[in-house]
């Protein structure tokens, strides 16, 4: 083996822990390295991080898709900011969790009848639907129409950057319950019926596993992290509207799960960074022409994420093998 | 006041209405079925790939090509750039699972999205149709323009219903959506299919867009407000099923006319809430659509 | 083994009474019926198409009957879900292997230790590690079951039914596509499981010496109808079942 391959092969064994820690360290050191308006956007990272691992446990590991999980950050905000005054900032982000996962378990129902692209389409369509629900005469009332709703959350804080370092350490804080949360609950029982089900639901079945109750509750559960993150950035920002969170973010965090690796937590943080960050420089590249960057580069990435065992199988002069009876 | 007659007319009038915008969604409807049965894929792009198309007739239209020529052009193109996108975008990532197509689609999506807003703009055109606006004939419930929709919209989804029911390129492209191995075995040329596939799904998104234009906004906006009642009518109808499909399609058009009209303020603003909400209804209770008859026993 | 010898000697009675499945009007299964008493290995052969699979499916439950009843211990299985069968001790192996590739070896079986009873964590963790010992599996426990050979594919498989703690068992060809050598290990621990545990299991297997150094008892299927039910000494002269089996090979 060359060395090369030797190298390859400790990252891809202790990738993810070198991974975690050097994400870890970041986070820890940030607040100190880039103090001021910096903070905010990696704030706002973390947040997109948290629906990004909400989003690797449910379709990752899973095997669901979903293209609606700014849907969850849409209810979990409104629910924070709608509740919050009566009974406190930490309480109605609790309650968006719940009323997120609800909505969650309702998709999953969906999910239980159709699968793939297909459940992808459907869960854009609750992205869609959602977007459109807050300007409604009827909830205007209560959503505060397309004026949308302003909440200041009592920090132990007085200036500006003060509470942008408050936030940065809650949120974080919160990251990482969720985080530990979802790696534990994955090597836990229902971890591997989720894995389970997502490999071979027949199989999963024979074996005793409730698979129709084991997806829905990954979905009621992804989707309660991304609504408590909702709540979070809804917190963090301190305004919201019906435009705050667009269906174009359930692509970003779909994509920014694709890219990092479907099945690696720590990366997510990763995706949440590209989120708040690559725009920008599209935007920076081409105004005109942003998202077909970002969509070229996407494309870009596939294609090596595909094709990277085989490129590598090139490189080093090996034969290329393709496994027999592939052939689609 | 409306008597008993006039509201009678207002019914017919939506109901024909909805018929003309219902004959748009079948289309599209199709056109996703089309791929689905060709590919396993459901295309998310295929409304921006519809709408790229109508705005490059709309270009030709207004160089002074005229009607019909624009027409056949745009529908050549779009096969073209249909089967172009696959050979070049989605054959190079075969490999990879569902997650990774699904992820290209959606980089699709955007790429066409953008490239569509940056030649045209934002702004809304005018599309002319090909029969006049003004009503069929004296005190008729329905526009020349919406019959027009009605008639060619349907022709198009009977030939496509024929060619893939019947011919032996659409056999050949059913096989090769139902098990690719065994239908390269049989000698059919599965890369090729796949290519022809997407294409026939363009040149259908196309002549959709182009049919539904003239009675909505042009913009590039256009197929992605529409997408979402393609979607519908392929889960009302059940999603492998041509014909439930076209079905699917003009239901909901006459339920969405009829909400329309007689419940504004929720037709207005909830227009997808309902939607969806009927969606997760239909899923829940008959999972297979409404159109596609109960199979006994599966797996 | 005081977690697994607690379950010796329960082996379910089985009765299968009239047993009708049809697909598209085409009968998979024509009014079969059958008995096996606690602890009995049925052998079940039959020409491909004979039904097999199918008679297999409707007991896991992936497959509705159109008519009949399947018993377990008197109690008709009825409209139970696959999952809550496999809870009371129905368990099964595939004949195209269904390994879940996430998990690897030791998950594999721990998922079905851990479904099975209603026992904890630990206690499934420890039975799951016993079998993968018992099995011989132990050095690739950890390892990924993707790209593992067949023949330790398939007891990975076997491992994994009988960590659901069957009363029956299912086996779905177990040594389709072994060597010889690995076909008398899956014998051998087949034997040695069941003289531990007392599961009752039917067996459909297309090695007749497999099926005669295992069965109590054999059932012939052929298009879907019972031909011939006996010791293997009387099935291996029953003129009908040769007819079916020279008729298919034909």
């Amino acid at each position: 083996m060359s060395v090369f391959g030797r190298l390859a092969g400790l990252v891809a064994a202790r990738g993810n822990a070198l991974l975690t820690a050097a994400v870890l360290v970041a986070a820890v050191a940030y607040p100190f390295l880039f103090p001021g308006y910096a903070i905010n956007s990696m704030t706002m990272a973390i947040c997109y991080g948290i629906g990004i691992v909400a989003l690797k446990l449910l379709t990752g590991y899973g095997g669901q898709f979903s293209l609606g999980h700014s849907a969850f950050f849409a209810l979990g905000s409104y629910v924070a900011f709608i509740l919050a005054p009566t009974i406190g900032f930490a309480a109605a982000v609790a309650v968006a969790g719940i009323a997120a996962a609800l909505l969650g378990a309702l998709l999953g129902l969906a999910g239980l009848r159709i699968k793939g692209h297909y459940l992808g389409l459907l869960t854009f369509m609750v992205a869609l639907a959602l977007f459109q629900m807050p300007k409604a005469s009827a909830l205007a009332p209560i959503t505060g129409g397309s004026s949308g709703l302003f909440y200041r959350a009592p920090l132990p804080a007085t200036t500006p950057a003060a509470r942008d370092v408050w936030w940065y350490w809650i949120v974080l804080a919160v990251a990482l319950a969720i985080t530990v949360g979802v790696h534990f609950l994955l090597r836990s029982r229902f971890g591997r019926a989720l894995q389970a089900s997502r490999d071979n639901a027949l199989a999963a079945g024979a074996l005793g596993v409730d698979t129709a109750l084991v997806d829905v509750s990954a979905f009621a559960v992804s989707g309660a992290f991304a609504g408590i993150a909702g709540g979070l950035l809804a917190g963090v920002i301190g305004y919201i509207s019906y435009d705050s969170f667009p269906y174009t973010l359930s692509i970003l965090l779909f994509v920014g799960m694709t890219v990092t690796g479907a099945r690696s937590l720590p990366a997510a943080y990763l995706g949440g960074a590209l989120i708040v960050f690559v725009p920008t420089w599209a935007h920076d590249i081409t105004s005109r022409l942003s998202w077909a960057v970002y969509g070229g580069a996407l494309l870009a990435l596939l294609y090596i994420q595909v094709n990277a065992p085989r490129l590598l199988q090139r490189l080093t002069g090996r034969e290329a093998t393709r496994p027999v009876g592939d052939v689609s | 006041m409306a008597g008993g007659w006039g509201s009678v007319v207002v019914l017919l009038q939506q109901v024909l209405t909805g018929l003309a915008t219902g004959a748009v969604y079948s289309l599209l409807a199709l056109a996703l079925v089309v791929i689905h049965q060709t590919t396993h894929h459901l295309n998310l792009a295929q409304g921006e790939m519809a709408t790229l198309s109508t705005l490059t007739a709309w270009q030709l239209l207004s160089w002074g090509v005229p009607y019909w020529a624009a027409f056949a052009v745009t529908l050549a193109l779009s096969f073209a750039g249909g089967a172009a996108i696959q050979r070049l975008v989605m054959h190079p990532l075969r490999g990879g699972n569902a997650l990774v197509q699904f992820a290209a689609m959606i980089a699709l999506f955007l790429l066409v999205n953008s490239v569509t807003n940056a030649i045209w703009g934002p702004n809304a055109r005018a599309f002319p149709s090909i029969l006049p606006a003004r009503p069929l004939f004296e005190g008729a419930p329905i526009s020349g323009q919406r019959v027009g929709i009605i008639l060619v919209g349907g022709a198009l989804v009977v030939v496509l219903y024929l060619f893939l029911r019947r011919s032996r390129l659409g056999l050949n492209l059913r096989a090769t959506a139902a098990n690719p191995v065994p239908a390269r075995l049989a000698g059919i040329a599965v890369d090729r299919m796949r290519m022809i596939g997407w294409g026939i799904a363009a040149t259908i998104g196309a002549a959709a867009g182009m049919l539904l234009a003239p009675i909505v906004t042009l913009d590039p906006q256009m197929m992605f407000n529409v997408l979402p009642f393609a979607f519908a009518a392929t889960i009302v109808g059940g999603v492998s099923s041509p014909l439930g499909a076209v079905v699917g399609g003009l239901v909901i058009g006459v339920v969405e006319a009829l909400v329309t009209i007689y419940a504004p303020a929720l037709g207005r603003e909830l227009k997808l809430s309902l939607l969806f909400v009927a969606i997760l209804a239909i899923l829940l209770v008959r999972p297979e659509g409404l159109f596609v008859r109960r199979t006994g026993a599966r797996l | 083994m005081p977690a697994i010898a607690a379950s010796v000697g329960r082996g379910a009675r089985l009765a299968i009474r009239d047993l009708r499945v049809g697909f598209g009007g085409v009968a998979a299964l024509d009014g079969v019926s059958l008995d096996a008493a606690p602890g009995e290995i049925i052998g079940v052969i039959g020409p491909n198409g004979a039904g097999k699979t199918t008679l297999f499916n409707c007991i896991s439950g992936t497959v509705r009957p159109s008519a009949g009843t399947i018993l377990l211990d008197g109690a008709p299985l009825g409209r139970l879900p696959p999952h809550r069968r496999a809870r009371i001790g129905v368990t099964r192996t595939f004949q195209n292997l269904a390994l879940l590739d996430s998990l690897n070896v030791l998950d594999n079986v721990r998922l079905a230790a851990e479904q099975a009873g209603r026992q904890r964590s630990a206690a499934a963790r420890a039975d799951a590690t016993r079998l993968v010992a018992a099995l011989g599996l132990d050095a690739i426990a950890r390892g990924p079951v993707g790209g593992l050979p067949v023949g330790t594919r398939r007891k990975v498989e076997l491992a994994r039914a009988i960590a659901g703690r069957p009363r029956l068992l299912l086996l779905d060809e177990p040594t389709s596509g072994l060597s010889e050598m690995e076909t008398a290990d899956v014998i051998a621990i087949l034997r040695a499981q069941h003289a531990a545990l007392g599961f009752t299991a039917l067996l459909v297997e297309h090695q007749m010496p497999v099926v005669m150094a295992l069965s109590d008892r054999i059932v012939a299927l052929d298009f879907g109808r019972k031909i011939a039910d006996g010791t293997p000494g009387a099935i291996r002269r029953d003129p009908l079942v040769l007819a079916a089996y020279l008729g298919a090979a034909s």
